[in-house]
């Protein structure tokens, strides 16, 4: 509960009390529960969300999506995921690289240390992948900074026909 | 009554209790029964030892156990059940004698004990006492004392040589006569250190306990056990890590040296230079230019190797005079990879490894949790076997910077990682991707084969390169020399996104324009850009250094100074006991996270206890001590001020004086966290500095206090920082008090509340009222001489919380004042704008 704390209690001259101090633990304590309330139904910023599509027609993919942020946030979640397997091989992973300076290929860093990826070889149809670690020294965004999706490794033994790419900051 | 009554009494008769051991070697006794034998003793037996081996007090001569004792104190008898004839064995007694002052039967525990007779041999005790330096840190000083008995009747010519005092626990008690036996204080415990016989009297010279501290700290040794290790190493101690620390440099246990064994066996024809293996892997563990080693005719012989076909075939350097039968042969790569120093020990025990579990799930990055026990902002956690970092902490609520993959439920464990970070050196790995950790009785580090090439950045190679399908070579028509580019063990791959072509290759041989790759290429034949990785390998001369948690005892992270000190006098000086309550006291004061592993630097000397308390109390003016009861206990100096404090006024005592020694510095730089830097492999700390304006205003000296302390913690050094300035901000006064025997209970550490007519008026407050902290006691049979000091007169000048029915400043008393804080106006930073007698007061400490 919080209780306002009168102007009298911290006149000068007034002992510096125990009750001064109690008075002062509760009111913090009231305020973290409220402030976690508030954070815990913040809406989430979902700053990719890419549909990928006919990937025949490229034979390269950096560079597929690019985001400037007009916010401060960290990167919480990134969703790969796959339709069906179907005779499909091999590794579908893709990257998100940040850049803090500019859209020059050579100032985005990957924003993971292990890139999420989905093993065709081993997929079910519509799985998602769970592998994903990130690299803490890169996730949180500044104002003006850059986001690059590229995809990394394509599956081999036929054409994907779509797959789902979003991803999340707070 | 109490002691304390009693002692106020002018009249009251002081007595003085003395219990000593002493051994005897026994072999002759009489069977009683089965393996039960018996002896007649002179004395009260208090143990038994076989060869050095305690025996268990049974309940009973007829219900022994083997490897038991019993005494009947009504028979003066002594039972013993052994599994041999007790003239087989070693065994010693260990009797307790009772001395006094005066003729007396008492309790021989002085609690509720079998009566014995407690011999009136006593006629002197020495002084007994601790003290402490000025600044209040420290460990006491090792004390010494004594005890005088009669011998006029020749009580110890059979006794003085026949039974073995030396080393023996002795303990010294003052009681009260009129008090119950319950009562009787304990002024002193330690051993005997030697004796001095005359026909007339005995003296016995005694140490107290501290001496104990002198032990080394128990840390286990590298030995050959722990793997392939430097020699450098061998007999060095462990590691001993109390709280956390940042880049340890950790010790290989699975280096090169010599080499390595080549798996499978191998034969060489005579005349021969070509290698045939059986269950070999040369593509693998072979590369060009590596030399092995054989054994013809019982002497080694050195070969290099010129080529690898297959894992079965290789080619060496030259024809060999001397068939090879299927051997083994050690393997000397030119170059270090990735089979060898995977394995890195950090410390010789279990390091704190917090787990606790979700009760709800707020959304995917955040947790409540069943215990955020240790857990910090910052700290990488498990959960589901996804390694995420911790946003925050708030009470039981965690928020992790990303979302945990797969979305956890309840009952998931979160495990915090106990080795936090891993550096290859500058070079940071990653959790589970290049490293995991064994976390048993002791603590390593494994590195997975692919480690160094996770962390090496790749490179575009700028010429067209032609791959092709099934082939192990990739070529070039440019003009370019791969050799001034790449080495064997480096890594290329087709510069291609599609699945199967964008697989890295480890390069088995390098030549001008031909790239050997020690498995094919299994994408589709083609000519394009390449992309290079050239690998750093770990190798023995590498650094290697963690951030990890310290040590976990019973379940829980030593973690604080007073669980550290706690730990060193329990488990490495070997006392059974200490007082619970001051340490718990002390965390409670100071719960600072230490930075202190022991010893200091990799292969580092052994240490003794005294010697890593010595470096904790200095880092937070913390004391070891013992209590009025002479129970070891520890504290930390801070200026909270009791609500109620021992008084001294002028008819407590017989005469005082002061002494004032100027140790004021402006500028205070305290060294913490030491570290080992990875970019040179030099020890090195943290620092944090502080300037005391007040001293630059006030006083005008111009020096610097510098200062290791083994905090972990930066926003806590800068706090020691600034306390070393406060206490350096003033002259510290000592006060010494000749003072009367209601003083006898009054120990090191405790807070006095001076009161004395002609003590001169102290700074801030113009009162003569002061409080201070004992440093030192000593106690005789005629009074007690204590030492008092101010600390810069930090207790008057640091305000203490008050209780809720102190009056406010105007309307309260003096002793009020010097104890309390009160709100001070904005400008003249008094409690009473219009009065400047509480200048300089009210400070934070």
């Amino acid at each position: 509960m919080f209780t306002a704390i009168s102007a009298l209690a911290i006149t000068v001259g007034s002992a510096i009390k125990k009750e001064l101090w109690d008075i002062i633990r509760v009111n913090f304590n009231n305020h973290e529960t409220r402030l976690n309330a508030v954070e815990s139904v913040l809406k989430k910023v979902p700053f990719i969300k890419f549909d990928l599509r006919n990937s025949a027609s490229f034979s390269a993919a950096t560079g597929l999506y690019y985001y400037e942020s007009d916010d401060t946030f960290t990167i919480t979640n990134v969703y790969l995921r796959i339709f069906e397997v179907g005779a499909l091989t091999g590794n579908f992973e893709i990257d998100i690289k940040k850049s803090v300076t500019d859209l020059d290929g050579v100032s985005f860093v990957s924003v993971f240390t292990t890139k999420p990826s989905v093993n065709l070889s081993t997929a079910s149809d519509y799985d998602g992948s769970i592998n994903q670690v990130f690299d803490v020294g890169q996730i949180n965004v500044a104002v003006g900074d850059f986001l690059r999706l590229d995809i990394t490794s394509m599956p081999a033994n036929g054409i994907m026909g779509k797959a789902m790419i979003t991803a999340y900051g707070e | 009554m109490t002691f304390e009554e009693a002692a106020l009494l002018p009249r009251s008769e002081k007595i003085t209790l003395v219990t000593c051991n002493a051994v005897k070697i026994a072999k002759q006794f009489i069977v009683y029964s089965g393996d039960t034998y018996y002896r007649d003793v002179d004395f009260l037996v208090s143990g038994v030892k076989e060869s050095g081996t305690s025996f268990a007090q049974g309940s009973g001569k007829d219900s022994l156990n083997l490897s038991e004792f019993y005494f009947e104190p009504s028979e003066k008898r002594l039972y013993v059940r052994t599994s041999l004839s007790p003239v087989e064995l070693n065994i010693s007694i260990i009797f307790k004698l009772f001395f006094s002052n005066a003729p007396l039967i008492l309790p021989n525990d002085l609690a509720s004990g079998f009566d014995v007779e407690w011999l009136p041999y006593i006629t002197l005790i020495g002084s007994v006492g601790q003290s402490l330096d000025e600044e209040n840190t420290g460990i006491v000083l090792e004390s010494q004392s004594t005890v005088k008995f009669i011998n006029t009747d020749g009580y110890f010519d059979d006794i003085f040589d026949t039974l073995i005092f030396e080393n023996q626990p002795i303990q010294f008690y003052s009681w009260f006569s009129n008090v119950p036996i319950t009562e009787a204080r304990k002024i002193f415990e330690g051993v005997i250190e030697s004796k001095d016989f005359s026909t007339n009297d005995v003296t016995f010279k005694v140490k107290d306990l501290v001496y104990k501290l002198r032990n080394f700290v128990d840390l286990g040794l590298y030995s050959d056990s722990d793997g392939k290790i430097q020699d450098s190493l061998r007999d060095k101690p462990k590691r001993r890590i109390y709280g956390q620390v940042k880049q340890l440099q950790c010790a290989g246990v699975d280096m090169l040296l010599d080499g390595f064994t080549l798996t499978g066996t191998v034969t060489i024809a005579i005349g021969t230079n070509e290698m045939n293996g059986t269950g070999t892997s040369f593509l693998t563990q072979l590369s060009p230019g590596d030399e092995l080693i054989f054994l013809v005719a019982g002497q080694p012989v050195k070969v290099g190797v010129e080529s690898v076909t297959s894992d079965t075939v290789a080619v060496i350097s030259k024809l060999i005079e001397n068939s090879v039968l299927a051997q083994s042969p050690v393997v000397r790569p030119e170059r270090s990879f990735w089979n060898t120093d995977r394995v890195w020990h950090v410390a010789g025990h279990k390091l704190r490894e917090p787990l606790t579990t979700i009760t709800s799930v707020i959304s995917n990055n955040r947790f409540t949790l069943g215990s955020a026990l240790d857990l910090f902002d910052g700290d990488r956690v498990l959960i589901n076997d996804d390694t995420v970092t911790i946003r925050r902490i708030s009470d039981s609520i965690l928020v992790t910077e990303n979302a945990v993959s797969p979305s956890p439920i309840i009952t998931d464990v979160v495990r915090k990682i106990p080795i936090q970070k891993v550096f290859f050196g500058i070079k940071e790995m990653i959790y589970l991707r290049d490293w995991d950790y064994i976390n048993t009785t002791e603590s390593k580090i494994t590195f997975n084969s692919s480690a160094e090439f996770n962390i090496t950045d790749e490179r575009l190679l700028g010429v067209s390169c032609t791959f092709t399908n099934s082939s192990r070579s990739v070529t070039t028509s440019a003009v370019v020399d791969f050799r001034s580019i790449l080495r064997p063990r480096d890594y290329i791959r087709k510069n291609s996104i599609v699945s199967g072509e964008n697989v890295w290759h480890e390069i088995l041989e390098v030549k001008e324009q031909e790239i050997i790759l020690r498995s094919a290429f299994t994408g589709t034949t083609g000519s394009t850009t390449a992309l290079i990785k050239a690998v750093d390998y770990i190798n023995d001369d590498s650094l290697v250094t963690v951030n990890c948690l310290g040590i976990e005892s019973g379940g829980a992270w030593i973690k604080t100074p007073s669980d550290a000190v706690r730990h060193l006098i329990l488990n490495d000086a070997l006392f059974s006991s200490v007082n619970e309550d001051s340490f718990a006291k002390a965390r409670a004061d100071c719960e600072y996270i230490l930075s202190l592993p022991i010893p200091l630097s990799l292969a580092g000397s052994r240490s003794s206890v005294r010697d890593e308390i010595t470096k904790i109390n200095e880092s937070i003016f913390g004391s070891l001590y013992g209590d009025s009861s002479n129970s070891i206990s520890f504290s930390v100096l801070n200026s909270n001020k009791p609500e109620v404090s021992s008084i001294i006024r002028d008819d407590d005592i017989l005469s005082f004086d002061t002494v004032s020694n100027n140790k004021i510095a402006n500028q205070v730089k305290v060294n913490y966290r030491p570290f080992t830097d990875t970019s040179n492999g030099e020890d090195a700390t943290e620092s944090a500095s502080y300037n005391s304006g007040f001293v630059d205003e006030l006083v005008g000296i111009n020096r610097t206090i510098e200062r290791t302390i083994y905090i972990y913690e930066a926003d806590k050094a800068e706090i020691i920082a600034q306390r070393i300035a406060l206490f350096g901000s003033l002259s510290t006064t000592t006060v010494n008090i000749k003072a009367k025997m209601i003083f006898a209970l009054t120990s090191v550490n405790d807070k006095i509340f001076l009161s004395l007519d002609r003590l001169y008026k102290r700074f801030g407050g113009s009162d003569r009222r002061k409080i201070g902290t004992v440093t030192s006691v000593k106690k005789s049979e005629y009074g007690v001489d204590i030492a008092v000091t101010d600390l810069g007169n930090i207790y008057n000048r640091v305000p203490s919380i008050a209780p809720d029915a102190t009056l406010d400043y105007l309307g309260s008393s003096a002793d009020d004042k010097v104890q309390w804080g009160y709100i001070v106006d904005n400008d003249s930073l008094t409690p009473n704008a219009l009065s400047e007698e509480n200048l300089g007061c009210n400070i934070i400490g």
